[in-house]
């Protein structure tokens, strides 16, 4: 049984952030989730993915995160409890349903999970998704540890059920990944059968029915601004003067710096875990309780400007501060050491926080950035079209995955990215707008996620750029996920339907299109070529399994290679395509066969022919 | 127990993952209150990874104030001396697992490798205590964090955790022949 079943309330488990989150939603009774993985909320949807396998719980990879709420919105007016998971920038995809579903409002509970990622671990930008309370008028909930992750996913089902409303669990990197020992609360049995009863004019949001849903929408704001003044998410510590209001892991490092500094009789914290609509009576109650206030918060200032606003209404002239007066950044998530250094600054304690190592005498570390696996197909691929390419001007728009990381030398294919699906529709406005050779590069579950309708849009107008779709078969860098192109009997589930994304592409009008197997080096780059001479929309649809999903599926075979005394040390497989199973030994180059996979690309590629092989060790 | 924090690092697919959870587990198993929290996602594709230890009554962040931690766990020598020259305390302890995973600027040619000197002259000047681990005859690499794991507990790196309670942590973790090859290593190095 899938550990996060357990029917054992008051029995501690060691959890992730994110299991802990997606525990909470099995004991609150979700009957119906949907997602599109992202870091950092994947682990989530990994988990509910596993146990709707053992449960009657329904869950789905969607194609994109726009069309997992809008899946689960049906779901939950359907008066089902429902769980929608993203990651921040999902919920920009998603943003369209989610405006308009706070109108209609839910019958079911539906929590949508937004995972934001400051400091941009695996993220292309740190937005901070509390902003989206605000502009949807939905409430949020945001928890401080894992524990609490626990509780609070499992209690936004109900607020959203008390409010008629979705709610918005925002979470952030460090919370999701954490770990720690949790207790498991009871497990609510689901319903999973719902029924939708017609009533279109609250469901239909034509002008004329929209305009009395935003009427409701702003009672129920008000109601949920009613509930965070009660709401036990939102507590304080300590009754001293010196205020301090923080929200999520802000509220860790504020605890330890208080205890550090020595502080806790002077201060009083308010930790708001419900934290959209602020509660102007609480937050005017607890400046009146101070002489002077610091807001510690992650990302924007959000909290701090409501504070500011609620004081001035109040007729309060305490001093207030935060990123306003510079004190913290909006950049990056926060590092302890420096919220002690700021609230020591701030309340005057004395403080010597230790000074940073001297390293002048330490030679420079070189930088490690991750980097495509060893035998990784994407490395193939990008080789071939360097090749195929030569001699003409290009631009490279790339897309979101783990074949991102082919724009870092010696690779360097990867020109221009901002979102999922962008290097299909920019590689339309590159190619119209200057003369060079337009290749971009996007990954099968991201194809499908957003990349289809820019290449609808490219034949529509009659673009002219080589698209290369890179089908390693699975959802790489998130974890493996399954995506609409994926056999699903490789998971040994039956029951899913599975896109060719060659009849996709050929279906939608594209007249040139190959399908090649990158491992076959010079066979590829021919085929580039051709696609490269096609005038118009051409695409590569590049095939070979992901090595870390091949090995996990046991479809791997291995066969390690050596570099040979024929070698004359050029060096042009390090040099070319750089992958990691090579090192230096002194001044030769030579292959690790721990993490040497057997692609036999650099084998191709030596033009001495000095890599071969591991020789089979003779029986006996 | 007072507060006792530990950085654990390393390259993507060298198993970090695993030394962390069972010395979070053991630690669990010994009656402290201990939190983690790690690198996950587009890092772990041949990155750097971290995962950070805060053991204590009273701990609530599990991140670790910068320049504050005890000690230093790397499964590999370049990342050892990033973490040491950043994380770790003065007069704390570092130990490493002695291989080298080229970064790609060493690779190309670019750059030098981190060498053991190099570590031993920044913990010198700043009174660090340096354990590096090898073991010659390690039968699969996947391992070496075993083998550093084993010398932790030799060397009474981290209060208040017993043998038997890393063994725990294994058995909770493992089972069947890769608990048999790990336990096994785990106790062999402890009798040598």
């Amino acid at each position: 049984m899938h550990k996060l079943l357990a029917d054992s309330p008051g029995k501690k488990m060691l959890l992730l952030g994110n299991e802990a989150i997606a525990r909470g939603a099995i004991e609150a009774g979700v009957a119906f989730a949907t997602t599109y993985p992202g870091t950092p909320s994947s682990e989530i949807s990994l988990n509910l993915f596993r146990v709707s396998h053992e449960s009657d719980l329904y869950f789905e990879y969607s194609t994109n995160e726009k069309v997992a709420l809008e899946v689960a919105a049906a779901a939950a007016n359907s008066g089902l409890r429902t769980f929608c998971m993203m990651k921040h920038v999902g919920l920009n995809v998603a943003a369209d349903p989610l405006m308009t579903l706070a109108y209609v409002g839910v019958k079911g509970g539906l929590v949508i999970l937004t995972a934001d990622d400051p400091s941009m671990f695996s993220s292309q930008n740190e937005q901070d998704n509390r902003y989206y309370g605000k502009l949807s008028g939905l409430a949020i909930l945001e928890p401080s540890s894992v524990e609490e992750a626990r509780q609070m996913t499992a209690e936004a089902f109900d607020l959203s059920e008390k409010l008629g409303e979705p709610v918005i669990l925002r979470t952030t990197t460090r919370v999701n990944h954490s770990s720690a020992f949790v207790e498991l609360g009871k497990i609510t049995p689901r319903k999973i059968k719902g029924d939708f009863k017609k009533d279109p004019f609250n469901f239909v949001t034509v002008p004329a029915v929209s305009r009395r849903l935003h009427v409701r929408l702003l009672e129920n704001w008000d109601k949920a601004q009613a509930m965070a003044e009660t709401s036990t998410f939102n507590f304080t510590d300590g009754n001293g003067t010196w205020g301090i209001i923080c929200n999520g892991v802000s509220y860790n490092y504020v605890s330890d710096a208080v205890k550090d500094l020595g502080i806790a009789d002077k201060t009083r914290i308010l930790r708001l875990g419900f934290s959209h609509p602020m509660p102007p009576n609480l937050i005017k109650a607890f400046l009146n309780a101070c002489e002077k206030v610091l807001v510690a918060e992650e990302g924007e200032p959000v909290m701090e400007e409501a504070v500011k606003a609620f004081a001035q209404e109040a007729g309060l002239t305490l001093p207030i501060a935060g990123k306003g007066e510079r004190l913290f950044s909006r950049l990056y998530e926060f590092d302890p050491a420096m919220v002690r250094r700021v609230m020591a600054g701030y309340f005057g304690v004395p403080h010597a926080p230790s000074q940073p190592p001297d390293l002048s005498d330490v030679p420079e570390i070189p930088q490690r950035p991750p980097n495509l696996c060893a035998g990784c197909s994407h490395r193939a691929t990008y080789y071939a079209v360097k090749k195929a390419a030569e001699g003409r001007e290009t631009i490279y728009p790339t897309d979101i995955g783990c074949y991102t990381l082919g724009f870092l030398p010696p690779l360097a294919m990867g020109d221009f990215l901002i979102c999922m699906g962008s290097s299909v529709s920019t590689a339309c406005g590159f190619s119209k707008a200057t003369d060079k050779k337009v290749i971009a590069f996007i990954g099968d579950s991201t194809f499908f996620h957003s990349g289809l309708t820019g290449l609808v849009n490219a034949v529509y107008n009659n673009h002219n750029f080589t698209l290369v779709i890179l089908d390693n078969g699975t959802t790489a860098m998130t974890g493996h996920q399954p995506n609409p192109g994926v056999d699903m009997s490789n998971l040994n589930l039956s029951g899913y339907g599975r896109i060719s994304i060659e009849a996709v592409v050929r279906a939608i009008g594209v007249e040139h299109v190959t399908v090649i197997k990158p491992y076959k080096v010079n066979k590829s780059i021919e085929a580039v070529k051709a696609a490269l001479d096609h005038k118009g929309v051409s695409v590569i649809i590049s095939q070979e399994m992901c090595t870390l999903y091949a090995r996990s599926l046991k479809k791997l075979n291995v066969r390690a290679f050596t570099v040979t005394d024929k070698c004359k040390n050029h060096r042009d497989c390090i040099n070319q395509i750089g992958c990691p199973a090579f090192f230096l030994e002194g001044e030769r180059v030579q292959i690790n066969p721990n993490t040497c996979v057997g692609c036999a690309v650099c084998a191709q590629i030596c033009p001495e022919n000095a890599i071969t092989p591991v020789k089979a060790k003779k029986a006996g | 127990m007072k507060a006792f924090s530990i950085y654990l690092t390393g390259v993507g697919g060298q198993g970090i993952g695993l030394i962390s959870e069972i010395i979070l587990r053991a630690a669990d198993h010994a009656g402290h209150r201990v939190k983690s929290v790690d690198t996950h996602g587009l890092a772990q594709r041949g990155g750097i990874v971290v995962s950070q230890i805060r053991m204590g009554d009273t701990v609530f962040s599990p991140l670790i104030p910068s320049g504050q931690a005890d000690l230093v766990i790397s499964l590999e020598r370049h990342e050892a001396l990033r973490a040491a020259g950043t994380v770790l305390k003065d007069r704390a302890c570092l130990i490493y697992y002695n291989t080298v995973w080229q970064p790609l600027p060493v690779r190309l040619n670019q750059a030098a490798e981190v060498t053991e000197n190099d570590i031993r002259d920044l913990c010198r000047g700043r009174g660090i205590q340096v354990i590096s681990v090898f073991q010659t005859d390690l039968p699969d690499i996947r391992m070496q964090n075993m083998a550093v794991l084993s010398e932790i507990h030799r060397h009474g790196l981290i209060p208040g955790i017993d043998r038997k309670h890393y063994q725990a942590a294994m058995a909770d973790l493992m089972s069947g022949a890769m608990l048999e090859e790990n336990r096994g290593l785990f106790d062999k190095r402890l009798t040598t």
